[in-house]
């Protein structure tokens, strides 16, 4: 496969051209089947016009939307049956495992056009265009010569319809469309402000053991689907995290009914019932992508608090933005003191200052309690944040003054 | 005629002054990626010299581009910051939501049903607050990004971790998450971790077999899938003027793959007739006028060793294509030796 966002300039598509031609001109029959993915619409239209995508054309190759296709996973193979050990070579960037096709037995092998264009037509992946021959249909011995490339398009370049669409100079008058029954889609609300009052006889969530990384606390996937609707992708919130108490994902106890149950299911249990929850972790909590969903779903389903050993920054940001408290222990083994049953008061969140540590007395089920000292990283402008209810709230109210 | 002109011009005619300031404050000769970072400080100018690695640093992109997967929760929360337009230029590009299967005509009509009402909502939601809007078809993000946006010295956030494609042109561009590009869409300053700087020389020039893809394939096999972590990769070098302008992008697009905050390349003659090329001779001629701030002082590339925290020398001369993988792209093998393990 040849193109994507890396590979698709007109010099690319040249010297892949000038390998493929070869394929005709010296009757090889390509072994691979061939896929372009053209990297605009500009570069398409200037290629057809051109006769380069006729040469893929004529050895085969099916020409794909400008988009970004298998290279993102957005591939419905129909050369495979199942999940069989296959090998592509491609000119895109990234080749982890099922990253093009869903498939983990998929090889996949970055190169540069021409040589993908190469291996496709010799089938081999040891193939070494510089030095070997292969048998064409007349049963002749060949050799595929060096790859000739243009820089830039000699009559330049050129496109009827781009694709892009100007904003009106004044869209006051826009409305944006979102459908009220949408599955994907779905307008914020603006969060509303953690009050003092709420925070005593917080419950405890979960407490995740081990690796807690944003895929963690918004699992990726077929979730993606959702990313624009915070009510429906807030149903993944914390799946993956591991219970510290049953060494469980997506299994965590309601204090309301004592009953097990999934992380999403007795969150909305405890919103329901208006009681605000925090979530305590482990090291570098939030680390991975910075995918903002990590902290706006819990924020959404009504988490006041994340407590962990230590926060990956992005995600304690991300955190702040949303107005939650993120924070850290004192000392790292109070995280060891938490218990499954505990029932948490922030005494003195009255007086959240920048550069002061908090104080939260922790109530267990058996009555007795315990006080730990908590750090955090707020300034001033992010405890303003925090008593607005997020960034945004702040913005919007310094924009309507 | 160029996207934002004006804004470009802005950019330029701050530019001299600006890297003035910085080179005294810093006290020697200046990388080009440091050019690029000093010049766009949110606060105009700084007091101190950054550690690199270690402070925190506001600044100010002068542009944003989202794709169609992540800009829908960033533009859904930019809806909440409560402004009539974003604050900065800013575009959608609809490339993610569309499954290949049988060919262009089918597919595109296949994701046009299927994600209508996405695609219906960013354009709406773009036509609003002055974004401009490339429909599902009209492209990749990042190539339609370098063919009509990318400017050399320009900084440019993006929603996808390949933003850095359009180093490629000569300017900082880095991926983000969605919060980061709601900030400056509302109007807020970014904050990034002042970056390490990697240089990577180019000695020689590729020929025959051998293309820019096969000197980011070779990077990718030295540094690994982790070693270009909180750094910016800066080439040069006479192999680096050699290389066309996508090539560059080419490799400074799988500067993700290492890691890598982004990567670039100097202003030159191959950016030049790229920007020509596409229509651009206003930021050609604009980009020429500030020529010396677009590249690193000459001694930096005199003597590269004094100036970065990590060199890499690469002599394309010899340079062999490459095939890497399988699953990871870091594992780097000459053609023709895959049969061998």
């Amino acid at each position: 496969m040849i193109g994507s966002c890396t590979n698709s300039s007109y010099e690319d598509l040249t010297r892949a051209a000038s390998i493929a031609k070869q394929a005709i001109d010296k009757k090889i029959k390509p072994k691979s089947d061939f896929g372009i993915n053209p990297g605009s619409e500009q570069i398409r239209f200037t290629a057809e016009r051109d006769g380069l995508l006729q040469i893929f054309e004529e050895v085969g190759a099916t020409i794909f939307t400008n988009a970004c296709g298998p290279c993102i996973g957005q591939w419905d193979r129909s050369d495979l049956k199942g999940d069989e050990k296959n090998t592509i070579v491609h000119s895109f960037n990234r080749n982890f495992s099922k990253r093009a096709d869903g498939n983990p037995n998929t090889h996949a092998f970055v190169g540069s056009p021409e040589m993908v264009a190469a291996i496709a037509i010799s089938g081999r992946l040891d193939f070494d265009p510089m030095n070997d021959t292969l048998i064409n249909e007349d049963g002749e011995a060949v050799k595929l010569d060096m790859p000739l490339g243009i820089e830039l398009p000699v009559n330049g370049f050129a496109v009827e319809d781009a694709g892009f669409i100007a904003p009106d100079e004044d869209g006051s008058g826009v409305s944006v469309k979102v459908s009220p029954t949408s599955e994907r889609l779905q307008l914020l609300e603006s969060f509303q402000p953690i009050e003092n009052e709420s925070l005593a006889g917080a419950k405890l969530l979960i407490k995740a053991q081990g690796k807690c990384t944003t895929d963690h606390i918004s699992m990726a996937g077929p979730w993606l689907r959702f990313r624009g609707h915070l009510d429906n992708i807030a149903n993944n919130t914390l799946i993956g995290a591991v219970n510290a108490f049953n060494q469980k994902t997506n299994f965590v106890k309601n204090q309301l009914t004592g009953e097990y149950m999934g992380v999403p299911d007795a969150q909305r249990a405890y919103k329901a019932a208006g009681i605000k929850t925090i979530v305590v972790g482990d090291h570098n909590y939030g680390e991975g992508s910075s995918r903002e969903h990590a902290a706006m779903q819990p924020r959404h389903l009504g988490v006041a608090a994340v407590l962990v050993k230590s926060f990956a920054r992005i995600h304690e940001t991300n955190l702040k933005k949303q107005g939650m408290l993120g924070l850290t222990f004192v000392n790292e083994s109070d995280y060891d003191l938490i218990k499954e049953d505990d029932t948490f008061n922030f005494v003195d969140i009255a007086s959240f200052k920048a550069g002061q540590a908090l104080t939260i007395e922790i109530k267990h089920a058996d009555g007795t309690a315990l006080t730990i000292q908590v750090n955090h990283t707020y300034n001033d402008s992010q405890i303003g944040w925090f008593r607005a209810g997020s960034a945004l709230n702040v913005i919007k109210k310094e924009n309507a003054a | 005629m160029a996207f934002d002109i004006d804004m470009i011009k802005g950019v330029y005619s701050q530019m001299a002054e600006r890297v003035d300031q910085a080179r005294e404050l810093v006290g020697r000769p200046l990388t080009l990626s440091e050019k690029i970072l000093y010049s766009h400080l949110w606060d105009g100018k700084s007091n101190k010299a950054f550690t690199r690695g270690k402070d925190y640093v506001d600044f100010a992109p002068d542009r944003i581009a989202c794709q169609d997967a992540t800009a829908q929760m960033a533009l859904l929360q930019f809806m909440q910051a409560g402004k009539p337009k974003v604050a900065v230029p800013t575009t959608v590009h609809c490339d993610h939501l569309i499954q290949a299967k049988s060919g262009a005509v089918a597919d595109l009509k296949v994701a046009n049903a299927t994600s209508e009402e996405v695609f219906n909502f960013l354009e709406s939601v773009s036509n609003k607050y002055g974004i401009g809007f490339w429909k599902p078809g009209a492209g990749i993000i990042h190539q339609v990004v370098l063919e009509n946006y990318a400017f050399p010295g320009g900084m440019m956030i993006g929603t996808d971790s390949h933003t850095v494609n359009a180093g490629g042109l000569g300017m900082l561009a880095i991926g983000v998450g969605g919060a980061d590009a709601v900030d400056v869409m509302a109007g807020m300053a970014w904050e990034l971790k002042f970056p390490k700087l990697i240089g990577v020389k180019l000695t020689g020039n590729i020929s025959g077999w051998t293309s820019a893809k096969d000197v980011i394939l070779k990077v990718a096999g030295i540094l690994t899938v982790k070693g270009g972590t909180g750094a910016i990769v800066e080439y040069f070098g006479e192999g680096a003027l050699n290389l066309s302008c996508t090539g560059k992008g080419t490799i400074c697009n799988m500067g993700a793959e290492i890691g890598a905050t982004t990567s670039t390349f100097g202003y030159d003659a191959s950016m030049e007739r790229y920007l020509r090329a596409t229509d651009r001779n206003d930021v050609a001629d604009a980009a020429n006028e500030v020529k010396a701030h677009l590249t690193a002082d000459p001694e930096v590339y005199a003597q590269p060793e004094k100036y970065f925290d990590e060199i890499i020398e690469i002599d394309l001369n010899t340079l062999k294509p490459h095939l890497n993988g399988p699953f990871t792209p870091d594992l780097a093998t000459p053609v023709g030796e895959l049969g061998l393990q």
